[in-house]
């Protein structure tokens, strides 16, 4: 296989794979996972 | 003297149970006033179902004061011989088991814990204890990101919390955070931006700064989410002006990521060195990769290593943080797919799908 159509595969793969995630993510813009606080949140923070 | 014994144990019992209620509303005073005197008068107690009691209630009191040392202590201590259990002390001792995993970070043990604990919540008639089960299986499962189970327990807890006999306002307001903190999570801003008023409605009324301070970290968040950088930052700056406040780390790694959406380099340079010598005082291992793999993923110049994208998702995956996993698997896989290296972006796009499957078997396991 030709590396243009190599290249071409991957990013159909990435396309699929992105369609399965669900979103496509802008680097920091779109998903997060950080969580919010409320009373009695774990916290490890000992130090400041 | 044997009845006299018997009405003295009756009267412990009550006391015990008050003790339990001054936890749960978390008045500092009565729960130490209580605290002492129980100690003495447990000292002639020979009835094992109080002393097992007492001993549940010290664990609890032990994972309050966020003395986990003591908490582990206690729980080695009435653990084995296994104790004289009724069901209601196995309901309370999964209950704190859980409550003392969620405190220490592990969302999958706490769950484990309070499942067992539902099988014997039937024999329980204390309304407040039902609530605080409800409430803290909405928080855990909040921070496991499995919204809809979250919200069903925690409209459980507020309505009881609400109700005119116990009117508890401290929890009805964390009850109105989760809420507005899980609507964050699926993106319904206007329901979030609701709870979240009604938070700090509750918050003004009470004068509690604590909480105060929880409402605006919880906002800066909400408007991080939306991609309003600037209202988010000026949100979590306020919160940091209060130096002993429980969460800092979490709000300076918040305006970090916000400074490097807007782009702004040399601010989230600042901020960056600041979390990372937090995290390192902390020994936050969890902290210590999301701020690398930030400066990896947005700050560095160098383009050669990237052992630290697999060594970050590996820890993520150890530790069973899925949602983490997928975050930062996806972007990993951006980073890639900006740099025209699909082979890695693939990899880091199938990594992230995993971590979502993963997530969802999880909450259809519930």
């Amino acid at each position: 296989m030709s590396r243009f159509k190599k290249g071409m595969t991957r990013l159909a793969i990435v396309t699929i794979l992105v369609s399965m995630v669900g979103f496509m993510g802008h680097g920091t813009d779109e998903v997060s996972s950080e969580r919010g606080v409320y009373p009695d949140s774990p916290s490890s923070e000992i130090l400041l | 003297m044997k009845n006299a014994n018997r009405v003295l144990s009756a009267e412990k019992r009550t006391f015990l149970q008050q003790w339990h209620t001054y936890i749960n509303l978390q008045d500092t005073q009565k729960i130490e006033s209580a605290r002492k005197e129980l100690s003495e008068l447990m000292k002639t107690e020979d009835e094992p179902t109080i002393k097992y009691y007492y001993d549940l209630l010290r664990f609890r009191y032990s994972i309050y004061k966020k003395d986990f040392r003591e908490a582990e202590q206690i729980i080695k201590e009435i653990e084995y011989p296994a104790p004289p259990a009724s069901k209601k002390h196995l309901f309370y001792l999964h209950f704190f088991k859980g409550i003392y995993h969620h405190s220490s970070k592990d969302g999958k043990k706490a769950l484990e814990q309070f499942n067992l604990a539902k099988k014997y919540l039937e024999d329980i008639d204390q309304q407040l204890d039902i609530a605080e089960f409800h409430y803290k299986l909405g928080s855990v499962h909040y921070d496991q990101q499995q919204t809809v189970l979250s919200v069903n327990y925690l409209n459980q807890a507020i309505e009881t919390y609400k109700e005119k006999s116990i009117n508890l306002e401290e929890r009805i307001i964390g009850c109105e955070l989760l809420l507005g903190l899980n609507y964050v999570d699926i993106k319904q801003f206007d329901l979030a931006e609701v709870h979240f008023h009604n938070a700090l409605g509750l918050v003004k009324k009470l004068g509690n700064l604590d909480l105060e301070i929880m409402v605006l970290h919880n906002l800066g968040l909400f408007y991080a989410e939306q991609q309003l950088s600037e209202a988010a930052i000026r949100y979590l700056k306020k919160v940091l002006e209060h130096k002993s406040y429980e969460y800092h780390l979490r709000a300076v790694f918040l305006i970090t990521k916000e400074y490097l959406k807007a782009q702004e380099y040399a601010n989230a340079q600042e901020w960056f060195d600041h979390g990372l010598s937090l995290s390192s005082k902390n020994n936050d291992q969890s902290y210590l990769y999301k701020f690398n793999l930030l400066y990896e993923l947005y700050l560095s110049d160098s383009n050669n290593d990237h052992s630290l994208f697999e060594e970050g998702i590996s820890y993520f995956k150890s530790e069973e943080m899925y949602a983490v996993v997928e975050d930062y698997s996806v972007q990993i896989a951006e980073y890639f797919r900006k740099r025209e290296d699909y082979k890695q972006s693939t990899k880091y796009y199938a990594e992230a799908y995993k971590a979502k499957e993963q997530i969802n078997k999880m909450e259809a396991l519930k």
